[in-house]
């Protein structure tokens, strides 16, 4: 048995039946080993994009192949974006020959360097014996929470040399939470005005119920955390008081009644910069998995998985016989209304909640996002997903790792994002993943276009921030997904039926309203 | 629905049940009809195009059947002036104002009776009309007449609901701007020689605006409410289609929500037993501080006692354009009440609104006499009494 083959005998054993990739020539004799299945993008970065969603999907580190260091610099930025995402990623990066690294032959490079700031750990395997070790840690990092990605590089002579069988990797085990639930329970019991941030940990841990519960028992608000890329709570739920904006000046409007602010599960993610300190005077406190935000943001924290911490507040906290109660949004109908005649987002978002309820959705319609969010698309775990970093062409890339899952997806993507990366459709098809994806094209950059707005104003106009004209449709049906493209509102709800029910990977292009939205006013 | 009928569709739509009973009721229906009862309709005289055809009312008159036709109007509108219109259009119509009995031919020859709102109609008067088969309200209200007997007659009844539910929206965001933004106190204070600096003047737009009874006026209210932004929120029985709701814009809530969260309600419910003062002491009481209560359709629905005393203790201001009795008392001291505004019946009665009333009036009795069934059919069916299917608190439909 060779190395390869080991490798993927530990693979299998330790429960992994994917591996996906874009292989070069370094990647062929770990290839020629595997005997899991393999799903090939077309590009380096997807990936890592595919990866982390199923990742995140099966909360299980997902295998990735990479080619060595061009393959890995391409997917750097999907890497960045996996650790945002807190995504388990095993990657492992083919390497040179190790018999002439001192030629500084063709593709080689320093992977361990390369990718180290953007990754929790990584490594290079230089021998057999270290292969078994090196691994498993890979795989324990990876897995252990936060999650994140982890790199291993692969020399290609090196999967050809004889080796032993790999034991499993070790089981991942969520360690109890550390830290003390009394204080935090006594702090919420005995203030008047507690408020919740609910962040992505919520919905990785499932633990939207016991989060409602934790509110209603102390009569609170839950916001969303800012930019959540996980469903951190129901759209339904009567505690949800909305998402929080990612301004400090807009964090300290929303919760400057309330005190004291606990973070569940949650950062508070800010951008643009405000001069408002964030939370002056606030008692914040920190439940959940990462210590960096628990030690950056709690002054109070526990640190561990949100199961058992709610469960702990729910033993310590007595109901209060107060209720939240989020005031329904009248507004809404008359918004919706006044835009459908020119396609607003907000009136396409609308028909789209109806006709694709029980899907995941994957949002990178940036610029039209407050909305989405608005209309209701958090419909409990796994039901939405975004990219932490600010990454383009994540969602489309995501949208094959939601798709290898299983799960029924949905992918709401503006033109500007859609166009990173259209090569996923070749993958879509040819795997036969019944993913559906949703162009809202607005011809531009909007979410730039509304910033320049708001901060540069000489620029909202700039052609730079225009897309040239691209028949969306036609080039989805080039890569065989079949595509139509509509720009009327009564041809909408036919057209998301059409894309709703038929069978394999499909594609709506929906010219929307071009114009910005006031997103930083 | 309950109660199998719809206002909104103009006169009333009456549900497949429905229909049956009437089937049952009037023996020589068509059979398998399944739409509202067919009276008797003048079909052995019909020269006009036959079903199916093409049909132009105005342009068809030599097809006219030599009906006897009877419009009876108040004294107080133009009435030689609309003879003199009509004239030409219905050869024979005899256009008389008030009392009803007047006219060029005997009531016992009186086949179609034209009224508006203002000309009641009870069972005795009608026991004089023994030939009678179509009366047209040439008005959207039609609780002047007595329906009930109309149904033992086999009477067909049609209203115009069409004329004037632009006028009315136009005219309660009239009343409703009004209150909003003092006008009568701003208006007063002026010609009282004041320049009054400050005002608790407040923008309709972000104003959450109940609409009570989503008839044609609720819905030419919604729409025009649209570019304005308020929140609109309206309560019927009946839920507008959702592409309707989608298009104007507005949220179907509970009795409950609309009185608890409008901060102007307009009403647009027609009279009925079951509507008559179904905005009380208790239901004025759940609508928010300083709310505005608009009210163009029937003053009866109104409990005017708990509307006096919400608004002598400032916690209700009110727009009124209809009253229990027309005129009204004027010694009322709600007309010397702060936070109020009044107008005479008058939100429907633009020049634009009377002449449409009296085209849609002419095109519907034309309808008739050409053996065509009438648009507006009033639903008389047995169980409704009322004309409506309304229940307190759903209700539906217009009012006026």
């Amino acid at each position: 048995m060779n190395a390869a083959r080991a490798l993927s005998e530990a693979l299998r054993a330790s429960g992994e039946s994917v591996v996906f990739g874009n292989p070069g020539t370094t990647e062929l004799s770990f290839l020629e080993g595997l005997d899991l299945r393999y799903v090939l993008t077309l590009h380096d970065g997807l990936a890592v994009g595919a990866a982390d969603l199923y990742s995140q999907l099966t909360r299980r580190p997902a295998v990735v192949n990479l080619h060595a260091a061009p393959g890995l610099a391409n997917a750097i930025g999907f890497l960045a974006s996996a650790r945002e995402n807190r995504a388990p990623l095993l990657v492992t990066v083919g390497q040179q020959d190790r018999r002439h690294w001192a030629e500084r032959p063709l593709l080689y490079s320093d992977l361990v360097r390369l990718a180290t700031p953007v990754v929790k750990g990584a490594w290079e395997v230089t021998s057999v014996e270290n292969l078994p070790e090196t691994l498993d840690r890979a795989w324990q990092l990876a897995g252990r929470r936060p999650y994140g990605p982890t790199v291993v590089s692969l020399p290609m002579d090196l999967m050809e040399s004889p080796s032993p069988p790999l034991e499993p990797f070790s089981r991942l085990i969520d360690p109890p939470p550390e830290g003390s639930l009394e204080e935090i329970a006594a702090i919420l019991q005995s203030s008047p005005d507690p408020a919740l941030v609910a962040g992505y940990q919520v919905d990785l841990d499932r633990v939207h119920e016991p989060l409602q519960d934790l509110a209603q028992r102390l009569g609170a608000p839950i916001f969303a955390e800012p930019l959540a890329s996980r469903a951190p709570v129901t759209s339904e739920c009567e505690n949800f008081a909305g998402d929080l904006l990612p301004a400090s000046a807009l964090i300290n409007s929303a919760l400057g009644p309330y005190d004291p602010i606990l973070l569940v599960g949650a950062d508070l993610t800010l951008y643009p910069y405000t001069p408002s300190p964030l939370l002056p005077g606030k008692t914040v406190l920190y439940v959940g998995e990462d210590p960096d935000i628990g030690r950056r943001r709690g002054r109070v924290q526990v640190i561990g998985a949100l199961g058992p911490i709610l469960k702990g507040l729910l033993e310590r906290v007595a109901d209060r016989g107060r209720r939240f109660r989020r005031p329904r949004d009248l507004s809404r109908a008359g918004r919706i209304a006044r835009v459908r005649a020119r396609m607003g987002g907000e009136f396409i978002l609308s028909r789209v909640a109806e006709f694709f309820s029980g899907f995941t959705v994957l949002d990178e319609a940036v610029s039209l996002t407050p909305a989405l969010k608005g209309i209701g698309f958090y419909r409990g775990p796994d039901s939405y997903f975004s990219c932490r970093s600010g990454q383009m062409g994540w969602a489309l890339a995501a949208s094959v790792g939601a798709g290898v899952a299983g799960r029924p997806t949905l992918a709401v993507i503006g033109d500007g994002a859609f166009l990173y990366g259209p090569s996923v459709l070749a993958t879509l098809a040819r795997e036969g993943l019944g993913v559906k994806i949703l162009v809202l094209n607005n011809h531009g950059y909007n979410i730039l276009r509304s910033y320049a707005r708001a901060f540069h104003p000489s620029l909202e106009s700039w052609e730079a921030l225009q897309i040239p004209p691209v028949d969306i449709a036609a080039l989805s049906q080039a890569f065989g997904v079949p595509a139509e493209s509509v720009s009327k509102p009564a041809d909408l709800d036919p057209a998301l039926r059409r894309l709703r029910d038929r069978d394999g990977p499909a594609l709506l292009n929906v010219e929307v309203d071009p114009k910005p939205t006031d997103l930083f006013g | 629905m309950e109660g199998g009928i719809d206002v909104r569709a103009g006169g009333a739509v009456v549900g497949k049940a429905r229909g049956e009973e009437h089937l049952r009721l009037f023996e020589g229906a068509s059979e398998g009809h399944k739409g509202p009862p067919r009276f008797e309709t003048p079909r052995d005289l019909r020269t006009g195009p036959g079903e199916g055809g093409s049909y132009s009312p105005i342009g068809s008159l030599v097809m006219v059947a030599p009906m006897k036709v009877r419009a009876v109007l108040p004294s107080f509108l133009p009435v030689d002036e609309i003879r003199r219109r009509v004239g030409p259009v219905l050869p024979g119509l005899d256009v008389v104002e008030e009392p009803l009995d007047r006219g060029s031919f005997a009531p016992e020859e009186v086949e179609v009776l034209i009224l508006t709102t203002f000309t009641p109609l009870p069972r005795e008067v009608l026991a004089h009309y023994p030939a009678l088969r179509f009366v047209q309200v040439a008005s959207t209200g039609y609780d002047a007449v007595d329906l009930p007997a109309c149904r033992d007659r086999r009477i067909m009844v049609s209203n115009i609901p069409v004329a004037n539910s632009t006028s009315v929206a136009e005219h309660v965001i009239l009343l409703a701007l009004s209150l909003l933004r003092d006008l009568p106190r701003l208006d007063r204070a002026l010609r009282e020689g004041q320049w009054p600096l400050l005002t608790g003047g407040r923008d309709l737009r972000g104003r959450v605006f109940g609409i009570l009874g989503m008839g044609r006026i609720g819905r030419a209210l919604a729409a025009r409410l649209l570019p304005f932004e308020t929140s609109t929120i309206y309560h019927d029985l009946v839920p507008l289609p959702r592409v309707q709701e989608e298009t104007l814009g507005v949220t179907r809530v509970d009795w409950e929500d609309l009185l608890g969260s409008s901060e102007i309600l307009s009403v647009h419910l027609p009279l009925t037993p079951r509507t008559r003062g179904i905005l009380g002491p208790t239901e004025l009481s759940r609508l928010p501080e300083g709310a505005i209560l608009i009210n163009t359709a029937r003053g009866e629905l109104l409990d005017m006692k708990a509307v006096r005393e919400r608004v002598s203790s400032g916690t209700l201001r009110v727009a009124l354009d209809v009253y229990e009795t027309e005129p009204p008392d004027f010694q009322d001291p709600l007309f010397q009440t702060p936070g109020t505004v009044f107008t005479p019946h008058v939100a429907g009665v633009t020049r634009e609104s009377q002449e449409r009333f009296v085209q849609e009036t002419i095109k519907n009795v034309l309808r008739f006499l050409q053996g065509k069934e009438p648009l507006y059919r009033v639903d008389i069916e047995p169980g409704s009494g009322t004309g409506t299917s309304l229940d307190r608190p759903g209700t539906s439909g217009d009012g006026l």
